[in-house]
Parts: C-alpha cells; sequence; structure tokens
C-alpha cells in the first residue's frame, strides 16, 4: 500500500496513492497512520482524492486513526469524492469529521 | 434474463476484481451513483464470505452471479464455508455517538450497508453445503427516481 508524506504549517498531510481503501489494504494503512501518530504527528489530513472506493473495512481503519489520537489533535478528511463521500454520510462519519475539498483548506483548519 | 457468472479466490485482493466487473455490469442499467452502492454491497458480502464464512482462509471458491430481469438487478453470492446466522444479516448500520468519539465502531457496517444499498437481501443454506446471499436492486421507472 502507498502512502505519501508530507508537512504544512506543522500539519503532516498523508495522502493515499491507491484506487482502493478497502480490506484488502485496511490494516496495513491503519498501522501506518498509527506510526505517524506515534512518532508525534497528532495534526493530520488525510487526502483521500485519488481514492474512488472506500468499503467498510477502510472506514473502520480511518475511524481506528481519529481513535487512537485519543482526543489530542486533530484528523481532518480532504478531497472526498461523489461515491466516497455518499459512504460517511450513509454511515454518518460525515458528521464526526470535518470534511474538506482542498487539502490546504483542511491544513489551515487544523494548523496550530 | 441476462446473467454471467464470476469465480474468485477467497482472498481480499481479488475482491476488487469482482467489484468493478458488477459496476460496469451495473451502470448498463442504472445510473453511475447506484452502480457503485451496488460494487459497494457486493463487496460487503464478499469480505463478509472471507471473513466469516471461510475465517479468512485462502484457497476456497466464491461464486458471484450476476443477472437482471426486468424490474431488477440480482446478485448471488455463493460460498461453500460456514452458514451465517439469519439473524445476523438483519443488522442495521451501528449507531454513530458523535459526542463519543472514544466509543465510535470501527466495525459491525458490512451487513448494514448491505441492507441500506439493497431492496431486498434473502440467505439460504442447501444441504449440499453450499450458502447463497442474493442481493435485488430493484430498477426504477423510467419517470421515477432519478438517482436510481
Amino acid at each position: 500500500m502507498q502512502l505519501t508524506s508530507e508537512d504544512l504549517r506543522g500539519v503532516r498531510v498523508v495522502r493515499i496513492v491507491e484506487e482502493r481503501l478497502d480490506a484488502r489494504i485496511a490494516a496495513d494503512f491503519k498501522h501506518q497512520m498509527i506510526g505517524q501518530i506515534e512518532a508525534g504527528r497528532r495534526r493530520l489530513v488525510l487526502d483521500l482524492s485519488a481514492v474512488t472506493f472506500i468499503d467498510s473495512s477502510g472506514l473502520g481503519a480511518i475511524v481506528a486513526v481519529l481513535k487512537h489520537l485519543g482526543g489530542e489533535g486533530a484528523l481532518a478528511i480532504a478531497g472526498l469524492r461523489q461515491n466516497t463521500l455518499a459512504m460517511f454520510r450513509l454511515t454518518r462519519m460525515d458528521r464526526v469529521f470535518s470534511l474538506f475539498d482542498d487539502p490546504g483548506d483542511a491544513v489551515a483548519a487544523i494548523a496550530g | 434474463m441476462d446473467s454471467i457468472c464470476l469465480k474468485i479466490d477467497s482472498r481480499a485482493d481479488q475482491v476488487a476484481l469482482v467489484g468493478r466487473c458488477i459496476r460496469v455490469l451495473s451502470a448498463a442499467l442504472v445510473a453511475e451513483r447506484a452502480a457503485c452502492e451496488i460494487e459497494l454491497a457486493t463487496c460487503e458480502v464478499i469480505n463478509n464470505v472471507i471473513e466469516h464464512a471461510y475465517g479468512g482462509a485462502p484457497g476456497r471458491d466464491i461464486v458471484i452471479e450476476w443477472s437482471h430481469r426486468d424490474e431488477g438487478l440480482i446478485i448471488e453470492v455463493h460460498d461453500w464455508g460456514r452458514a451465517v446466522p439469519a439473524e445476523r444479516l438483519l443488522a442495521g448500520l451501528p449507531d454513530v455517538n458523535l459526542s463519543d468519539v472514544p466509543n465510535l465502531p470501527e466495525g459491525g457496517f458490512g451487513i448494514g450497508l448491505l441492507n441500506a444499498l439493497s431492496d431486498r437481501v434473502d440467505y439460504r443454506s442447501d444441504d449440499d453445503g453450499r450458502n447463497t446471499l442474493r442481493l435485488f436492486r430493484r430498477l426504477r421507472a423510467p419517470h421515477g427516481d432519478p438517482e436510481a
């Protein structure tokens, strides 16, 4: 599974370079994201603009990452497409996460 | 009635192959958004088979039949593993308490999504050990719901 990362204004922006965040890669994704948190990156933007499909395993992994922050830090989601946004809405996760079209807007919202 | 049959090994890296096929086949009959929903529902069923019916073991068959009739699309997913208790298939989506992040659900969405995205779900276990989950998605009338 491929992630790319960059730091902008103290925020770690993680981009998933995969079309599908699904059961095939969900555990690996969760492990890598938690690794970033453990390394001290507690303000995170997850850029999902390359992702066209999220299943329940992928969604569960994103929730697990949020929970791992333990309320100390922030996780914002950027770049949801019509189908992936529909998944968040259907499961009501659109009300749990801060969602942004543009990663830069997400960085601005959670930068310290 | 048109129909097609697909067979994959019980591995997570095979699910996307079926998902893409189901989406493209369905998109010829329903709107793109609905085709994506049908893909998601089908993938959730297959993931459930891999995890629960086969306990995560590779090397087992999963057969997917896609068909359509005048009234709707039918997708049947067959496995030869452990049968699912019927009550498990009635689950809705888990509650999400927005003010209680530590207890947000990380799982349990699959069956709820299947039910939310299907007009009807049936399940049967045959005497020969084959289990079949049947998903039905209605084709809307031409002047009906544009989201169909």
